[in-house]
């Protein structure tokens, strides 16, 4: 989750409040802190509520909350005189774009911070790591309007920002930081997105980076804000966030004609959206009972409002879908510390899954029979799975993009990771006796099935196929009465002449021998193993 | 192989023997075919009082120990079983056990079954549909990502196409369906929603639980293996275990979801739970919820709970409302067990594992 760092000076000015007030209220909006310290406090928000990517935001929610300023926030925006150009040669690689101007900024250095890390956070929640939506700040007095939007070829060239010489677009992508980084999303375009002023000079190369002449500083007094994206709400939802935090941070607002082939739009649009009250599904989700002036109340806690049979919502808050998210406003108006729990009684019994209590049975079976349980992970490596055991990896069933190659193939059998386990283990005293009962992934043609085994090691200087067979026999004999049939075989893990096939009634479940000395070697141990491995499904079957 | 033998026998160290045996039979040691030993020969002699006391030993029967022959001739009645030191250390023993992990979870589906719920379990490997898309996660949500979630490679049900349920959650998606909602506003594709992942939460079998419940009340619950693609560090594991449960019944609301989390942590002995505000795509309300930890002092982040959005329920069928909710179970037994390191638990230590870690609360 994104994390904003707050100074607690700072904020408590914003709010109106006291520190120690501010920071018992903070969770209640939904807001986790991180770390305190100080003289400033860390909180993670979620993603959904990009509205709380800086202090500002934070801030107007929280004066909200604890009743210091409460209804919604209005901010004006005058009508602005500059157009953009689109072109629609973009149409296929990013067609949209949402533009503002902010005026008479006076911004010291931690807004600057609060600002450029909303950016960021922009980036990657809304703008889904600039894939869908970018954003690009710029100086508006190095821009003479009007301002084109529109698709070059990988020859064009230009400064880009935080470099001392011409580029071409194919020499950002390929030699900038950002180039590398975010170049996939324009991969198989013909076209670039340039956006570029009346005199030619670039302000962008949406989503890669800013030209260097329309570069912010702290003297920078007048922002012209530009927001390409692949999805035309999603780029206004990011702009509506974006320029309410600006005006909070005392910017004047400015709109920006966009036109398009064919269509105009003005942006940004800070209209505030509209949805049905609905009373009852408020109650019946919170359980409060409440009056509608109560439930008026609760909203306007939020920076919400109640206006006739309708709610009024704020722009920036993108995050509201369904009448639901209402009901959840209006539980947060109220107070979660103030709901009193209620237990629902349950009258009928609950019951445990049928296979799962088998499997439990295996296990304190095995356990009463002196054997340590282990549980370990289905996601290992080809090593301890493969070329440990000398054995192909046929049927190999892989994650992709793991980020770790211990554990990046889904396991076919446990005696791989029992003996993993008595490798780790050799400084232990023998004798030592394992298991684990787990899921194996088997492929059978296309498709992946799961079963459940058992896997059982017996590790000491004198252990034998018969220690192993007398075990996995002893518990046989618990299930199904009967006995099992060993039937001489062979086995990846088992030494030759001695490893055998378990037969119960004419069903085949699985292996029981002593492994091969070159895989008692392999895992570095220094005693013999005996071993068995047997499929559950197949034994609990003998359960009826 | 005789010669063999007697020249390993012999010793690796005696000079005598030709380089190239020594260079094998280190080699087979090596290999642990064979095993060095050393000797000791030790002269030792009888002192006067030794002397003495064997001469007053000699005139009783001591045995080393009492055999069937024995008993059988009758000679125990003559015969004295001889001292031994019952103060010198025995060898030692290590009774099977369970493990820890295990233990937690048959407290958890006890706490559960006490509570009327029923168990359910599944496969680990499902479609990327019942794990994200029927839990209207939208399919460029970053949790769908590569770097979140293990795809299986290659893996894809393709039987999966855009009717009945699959139909319904897409349009709830693309525009709300007849939920209410504006739904995410994007075109929804089967392609992404027929991948195959290692389950990221047991949600995805409380959901399929959901969608099968014919719109009948019911309690269900799920303790199982969950897998994240994650670096392994001391917080964060690839693979970990989550109790999920669900109550879908009429006229239940946050009220009673605080209740019932309420009375399972108390089960888990949790003095008190808080809930925050928070979010998941597929809950609304979501609430964070919080413990109050004796041991540590504070209050403790436990997991995740809700009701399940309309856009989850309208189109399995479900027109109940349905509360849901998860917790890690390594979380609580790291606290209970006091480790701070989360790795620790699935080392398989045996030294660990043999002296026993109980759960605190036993």
């Amino acid at each position: 989750m994104p994390v904003v760092k707050i100074f607690l000076d700072r904020f408590a000015r914003m709010v109106g409040s006291k520190r120690h007030r501010i920071i018992d209220r903070l969770p209640y909006l939904g807001l986790d802190i991180e770390s305190v310290d100080d003289e400033s406090i860390r909180v993670e928000y979620n993603p959904n509520r990009p509205d709380f990517s800086t202090d500002y935001g934070i801030a107007r929610a929280l004066r909200g909350l604890m009743r210091l300023e409460t209804g919604l926030p209005t901010y004006s925006v005058r009508d602005g005189r500059i157009n953009v150009f689109v072109n629609r040669n973009l149409a296929k690689v990013r067609p949209y774009i949402a533009c503002a101007v902010a005026r008479y900024l006076q911004l010291d250095d931690e807004s600057i911070r609060q600002i450029i890390s909303m950016q960021e956070d922009l980036h990657n929640g809304l703008g889904r790591r600039r894939a869908k939506v970018s954003i690009g700040l710029h100086n508006l007095d190095a821009v003479v309007p009007p301002v084109h939007y529109e698709g070059k070829p990988s020859t064009f060239s230009f400064v880009p920002l935080g470099e001392s010489r011409v580029m071409t677009v194919a020499e950002v992508l390929k030699r900038t930081e950002t180039g590398r980084a975010y170049g996939r999303i324009l991969s198989g375009a013909k076209l670039y997105p340039i956006l570029r002023d009346s005199l030619g000079t670039v302000l962008s190369f949406p989503p890669i980076i800013n030209g260097t002449a329309t570069k912010v500083d702290s003297r920078t007094r007048t922002l012209f804000i530009d927001v390409t994206s692949t999805d035309e709400t999603a780029g206004e939802d990011t702009l509506a966030v974006l320029v309410s935090t600006l005006a909070e941070a005392g910017a004047s607002l400015e709109s920006v004609r966009i036109k398009y082939s064919g269509k105009a739009t003005v942006t940004p649009d800070l209209t505030s959206r509209t949805m049905r009250m609905d009373e009852d599904l408020v109650n019946a989700i919170t359980g409060l009972n409440i009056s509608r002036s109560q439930v008026k109340a609760c909203l306007r806690r939020c920076r919400i409002d109640l206006a006739g049979a309708s709610v009024v919502i704020p722009r920036y808050r993108v995050d509201i879908l369904h009448p639901v998210d209402i009901a959840e406003e209006v539980a947060i108006g109220y107070g979660l510390d103030k709901v009193t729990p209620l237990y629902p009684a349950s009258y009928q019994p609950g019951s445990y899954d049928r296979s799962l209590v088998f499997l439990n049975w295996v296990s304190e079976t095995m356990a009463r029979s002196g054997f340590i349980e282990t549980l370990n992970y289905e996601l290992i490596d080809e090593a301890s799975l493969y070329t440990n055991f000398g054995r192909g990896n046929r049927g190999k069933i892989e994650v992709e993009n793991p980020r770790s190659l211990e554990h990046c193939v889904l396991r076919d059998s446990i005696l791989p990771s029992l003996m993993t386990v008595l490798s780790r283990n050799i400084k232990e005293e023998y004798p030592q006796m394992i298991f684990e009962v787990g899921t194996v992934y088997l492929r059978s043609g296309s498709r992946i099935f799961e079963e459940s085994h058992l896997g059982a090691a017996i590790a000491h200087t004198s252990t034998t196929y018969s220690e192993a067979k007398m075990h996995l026999s002893a518990l046989i004999r618990e299930q199904a009465g009967g006995g099992i049939t060993t039937r001489s075989s062979t086995h990846w893990a088992f030494a030759d002449g001695r490893c055998a096939e378990v037969i119960l009634n004419g069903t085949r479940m699985g292996h029981v021998g002593e492994v091969k000395p070159s895989v008692v070697a392999s895992f570095g141990l220094g005693v013999p193993v005996s071993a068995f491995e047997v499929d559950l499904g197949k034994l609990s079957q003998r359960n009826a | 192989m005789e010669d063999f033998i007697g020249l390993a026998s012999k010793g690796l160290r005696d000079d005598a023997v030709a380089p190239e045996l020594r260079r094998l039979t280190a080699d087979l040691v090596k290999r642990g075919l064979l095993i060095e030993t050393e000797e000791k020969n030790v002269a030792v002699m009888i002192t006067d009082a030794g002397l003495s006391a064997l001469k007053s030993a000699e005139k009783r029967d001591f045995v080393e120990q009492l055999t069937p022959e024995m008993i059988a001739s009758g000679r125990w009645k003559t015969a004295e079983l001889r001292p031994i030191d019952v103060e010198a250390a025995a060898p030692a023993f290590h009774p099977g056990r369970r493990h820890p992990v295990r233990e937690l979870i048959n407290e958890v589906r006890e706490v559960y079954l006490s509570m009327g719920f029923t168990e359910i379990t599944g496969d680990s490997i499902q479609t990327a549909f019942w794990n994200f898309d029927a839990l209207f996660t939208p399919q460029d949500h970053p949790a769908r990502e590569l770097q979140d979630t293990f795809y299986v490679k290659g893996g894809r049900d393709a039987s999966l196409s855009r009717r009945g349920v699959v139909a319904r959650v897409a349009s709830a998606h693309e525009n709300g369906w007849t939920t209410g909602s504006r739904g995410w506003r994007y075109s929804w594709g089967v392609e992404s929603g027929r991948r195959l992942v290692l389950r990221t939460h047991n949600t995805v079998l409380t959901i399929r639980a959901t969608a099968a419940s014919s719109n009948m009340e019911s309690r269900v619950f799920s303790v199982g293996r969950v897998y994240r693609n994650e670096n392994l560090d001391y917080k964060h594991l690839a693979e970990l275990h989550q109790m999920e449960g669900i109550i879908i019944g009429e006229g239940l609301n946050v009220k009673h979801l605080m209740g019932v989390l309420t009375k399972f942590y108390a089960k888990l002995g949790m003095s008190g739970v808080k809930l925050w505000p928070s979010y998941f795509p597929y809950t609304e309300p979501s609430l964070q919820v919080m413990t109050y930890n004796d041991k540590v002092g504070k209050w403790l982040e436990m997991g995740g709970s809700g009701i399940f959005r309309p856009e989850v329920t309208l189109p399995l069928g479900v027109k109940k409302p349905v509360l849901a909710w998860g917790c890690g179970l390594e979380r609580l037994l790291m606290l209970k067990l006091g480790i701070e390191d989360i790795r620790e638990l699935y080392n398989n230590d045996l030294g660990w594992l043999r002296r026993g870690q109980r759960n605190a609360s036993s």
